[in-house]
C-alpha cells in the first residue's frame, strides 16, 4: 500500500473506532502503532515505543499544562470568582442585562488566572449563576451566559488550548498568549453587546438589580485586587519575558495556593480535591497527547502532511478560501468531537497546509494568527450544539434547566462568535499587533 | 459518559490510584515551589543564580507526575470518547464495548511498561546521567515503567467491573 492510501485507511479506521466509543487518545495510539509497524516494521516500532512515552512527558514545556490546571483548580476553590462577580455587579447590575454583563466581566478577570474553560464554567455556575436566577433571569439565558462566559477561561490567556497548540506545532507560548489578548477582550465585549441587545429585545430575559450607592461600590473593588495581582504577575511576567511559561505557571499555582491558605478557603480536603481534579484533567490531556504523538509519527512516515500542503499550495485556490474552508470544517467537527482531540488530530495535516499558503506575511506570523483562529473556533465548539462541553457542565450544576433551553440561550452568543471569527480572519493585525509591539 | 463506576463503593485499587495521583500532585507542587525559589533567586531582588538543574527536575517530575495521574483517570473513566453514535445501543452492549476497549488499553499500557522497563535497563547499563545534576537517568524511567504497569492493571480492573456489573 502506498503512503497516501495507508494514511487515508488509518484515518478512516481510527474515526470508525472512535465512533464505537474507543477513547480518542487510545484510538490514535492503536492506529498509529499499526501504521508505524506496517511502514517500518516491528523492530523499529519497539525501539520507538521504548523511548517515546518517557520523552513526550519529560518535556519542559509540557509541565505548563498540569501547572495551569492546578492553578485553575486552586482558583476555582479560592472564592476569588465570587468577589470578582460582586464587584462587577455592583457597578453594572442595576442596568437591564447588567448581571449578565457582570458575569462576563468577572469571567474575563477569572480567565486571566485560569487556563481552562471547564473550570471557569464550573466556578461561575456555582459562584454567580444562582444570583442571576434569583433576580429572575430567564433560566436558559442565564445558563447560556454562564456557558459562554466559561469560554473566556481559554480565550483570555493563560490558555491550556493554546499551550497544546504551541506544543503540537512547536510555536512560542508567550507569543501566542500575547496574540490572544485582543481577540479575548473582543470576545468579552461582543458578549456584553449581545446581552445588551437581547435584554432590549425581550425585557423579561434579564431584569435589573437594585442600584447600589457609590459609597457601597468602591469597597467591593478591593476584592478584585488578589485576582488582578496574580494575573499581572503571571501573564505580565510571561509577556515581558521575565520568566518562561513553566515558571509563570509555577508562580501562579504557588501564589494561588498561598491566597487560598491565607483566605482559609483552601483546607486540606480542598487541596486534595484540587489535586485529584488536576490529576484527572491532566491525565486526560496527556493520554491524548501520547496517542497524537504516535499517530503523527505514523503520518510523518507516510509523508502525507507535506504532500497535502504542497498539493494545496499548488492548486491555485485562494489562500483565504482554503483557510475559511478549514475553519468551517473545524466548526462542524467540533460539533461531534472533543475540541482538544480535534486540534491534535488535525494540526499535523492542517498546520503545514496553512503555513505554506501565501497571506503576504511571514510564516511565523501565520502560525500565531492561525493559533488564535483555532482558539476562537474551539471556543465556539465548547458551547455549540450538539456537543458543547461547557453547556454540559452548566447543565450538570443547574439540573432543573433542560439542555435544549441552555442551547437556545447560547445561540445569540454563537452568532457573536462567528462575527468575531470573521473579523479575526479579515484583520490578522488584531492578533499580531501585540506580538509585534512586545517583541 | 457513565458515572456508574463511581457509584460502587471504592475498593483498594481506587484508594491506591488516588494515593498515587496525590503523590504526583504533591510532586508537582514541590517542583512548582522549587521553580518559585529558583525564579526568586535569579530575580533582581536577590541577583544570584537560580537553582542548578531546575530544568531537569521539572522534566523528570512532569513525566513521573503524568504516569501518576493516568491510573486515576482510567478508574474514574475520565478518558474522552465519542458517545454520539452509540446512544441508541442498550446499556449492556455499551458496557461490553467499553470493557473491550479497556482491555485494549490495558494491553497497550503493558507494552509501554515493558518497553520503558527495557529502556530503563539500558540506561542503567550504560550508566547514563543527566546533564547538570548528574542524576542517574534510569531512575525516573524505571518509575514510569512501574506506573505504566499500574495503569495497565487499572484498565483490566475497570474492564472486569464493567462485565461483572449487576443488572
Amino acid at each position: 500500500m502506498s503512503g497516501a492510501s495507508l494514511a487515508i485507511t488509518g484515518f478512516v479506521v481510527m474515526l470508525a473506532l472512535m465512533a464505537l466509543r474507543l477513547p480518542i487518545g487510545l484510538a490514535m495510539l492503536v492506529v498509529g502503532s499499526a501504521g508505524y509497524i506496517q511502514l517500518n516494521g516491528l523492530e523499529p516500532f519497539l525501539n520507538y515505543i521504548r523511548t517515546t512515552p518517557y520523552q513526550i512527558f519529560a518535556n519542559y514545556t509540557l509541565s505548563v499544562i498540569p501547572l495551569f490546571v492546578l492553578m485553575g483548580a486552586f482558583a476555582e476553590r479560592s472564592g476569588l470568582a465570587g468577589d470578582l462577580f460582586k464587584a462587577a455587579s455592583a457597578f453594572v447590575g442595576h442596568r437591564r442585562g447588567g448581571l449578565g454583563m457582570a458575569m462576563i466581566g468577572a469571567c474575563t478577570g477569572f480567565g486571566a488566572i485560569c487556563g481552562s474553560s471547564v473550570a471557569t464554567t464550573a466556578t461561575f455556575a456555582r459562584a454567580a449563576l444562582p444570583q442571576l436566577r434569583s433576580y429572575r433571569y430567564d433560566p436558559g439565558f442565564a445558563c447560556g451566559v454562564t456557558a459562554v462566559g466559561g469560554t473566556l477561561g481559554i480565550l483570555i490567556p493563560p490558555s491550556v488550548i493554546l499551550v497544546v497548540y504551541a506544543i503540537s506545532t512547536e510555536q512560542n507560548i508567550a507569543k501566542l498568549f500575547q496574540a490572544a489578548l485582543i481577540p479575548g477582550l473582543m470576545a468579552a465585549t461582543f458578549y456584553c453587546i449581545t446581552i445588551w441587545i437581547m435584554s432590549r429585545l425581550d425585557g423579561t430575559l434579564a431584569p435589573a438589580h437594585e442600584r447600589l450607592p457609590w459609597r457601597a461600590r468602591w469597597p467591593l473593588l478591593i476584592g478584585v485586587i488578589p485576582a488582578l495581582t496574580v494575573a499581572v504577575i503571571v501573564v505580565g511576567g510571561i509577556y515581558g519575558g521575565v520568566f518562561t511559561p513553566t515558571e509563570g505557571a509555577s508562580v501562579g499555582a504557588f501564589i494561588m495556593l498561598l491566597i487560598g491558605l491565607f483566605r482559609r478557603t483552601l483546607g486540606l480536603s480542598e487541596i486534595k480535591q484540587a489535586i485529584l481534579q488536576t490529576a484527572e484533567t491532566s491525565a486526560m490531556i496527556f493520554a491524548i497527547l501520547l496517542g497524537a504523538e504516535v499517530f503523527n509519527a505514523f503520518l510523518a512516515l507516510t509523508q502525507v502532511p507535506t504532500a497535502a500542503a504542497e498539493m494545496i499550495a499548488a492548486s491555485g485556490w485562494a489562500p483565504y478560501t482554503v483557510l475559511v474552508g478549514l475553519l468551517l470544517f473545524y466548526i462542524v467537527l467540533g460539533g461531534v468531537m472533543d475540541e482538544l482531540a480535534m486540534i491534535l488530530l488535525t494540526l499535523p495535516v492542517f498546520f503545514p497546509i496553512v503555513t505554506a499558503l501565501d497571506f503576504g506575511m511571514p510564516t511565523d506570523d501565520i502560525a500565531i494568527w492561525f493559533g488564535i483562529l483555532v482558539l476562537v473556533v474551539v471556543g465556539i465548539g465548547m458551547t455549540c450544539p450538539p456537543i458543547g462541553l461547557n453547556v454540559f457542565v452548566v447543565a450538570s450544576l443547574a439540573r432543573d434547566v433542560p439542555v435544549t433551553r441552555i442551547y437556545r440561550g447560547v445561540l445569540p452568543f454563537v452568532a457573536a462568535d462567528v462575527v468575531r471569527l470573521a473579523i479575526c480572519v479579515a484583520f490578522p493585525a488584531l492578533s499580531l499587533y501585540l506580538v509585534r509591539l512586545l517583541n | 459518559m457513565t458515572d456508574r463506576a463511581g457509584e460502587r463503593p471504592p475498593s483498594r485499587i481506587d484508594a491506591v490510584a488516588e494515593a498515587v495521583a496525590l503523590s504526583g500532585g504533591v510532586l508537582l507542587i514541590a517542583v512548582a515551589t522549587m521553580v518559585v525559589v529558583s525564579v526568586t533567586l535569579r530575580s533582581d531582588l536577590v541577583g544570584k543564580a537560580g537553582v542548578p538543574g531546575d530544568f531537569e527536575l521539572v522534566q523528570m517530575a512532569t513525566a513521573v507526575a503524568a504516569f501518576c495521574f493516568l491510573p486515576l483517570c482510567q478508574l474514574r473513566r475520565g478518558n474522552i470518547f465519542v458517545d454520539t453514535f452509540t446512544l441508541k445501543l442498550p446499556q449492556r452492549w455499551r458496557d461490553g464495548i467499553d470493557a473491550l476497549w479497556d482491555v485494549v488499553y490495558g494491553l497497550a499500557m503493558a507494552l509501554i511498561a515493558w518497553r520503558l522497563g527495557v529502556g530503563a535497563r539500558s540506561a542503567l547499563a550504560s550508566g547514563e546521567n543527566t546533564m547538570v545534576l548528574q542524576l542517574p537517568s534510569y531512575m525516573p524511567i524505571a518509575l514510569c515503567a512501574v506506573l505504566a504497569g499500574f495503569v495497565s492493571l487499572a484498565a483490566f480492573v475497570s474492564a472486569s467491573r464493567l462485565l461483572r456489573q449487576p443488572r
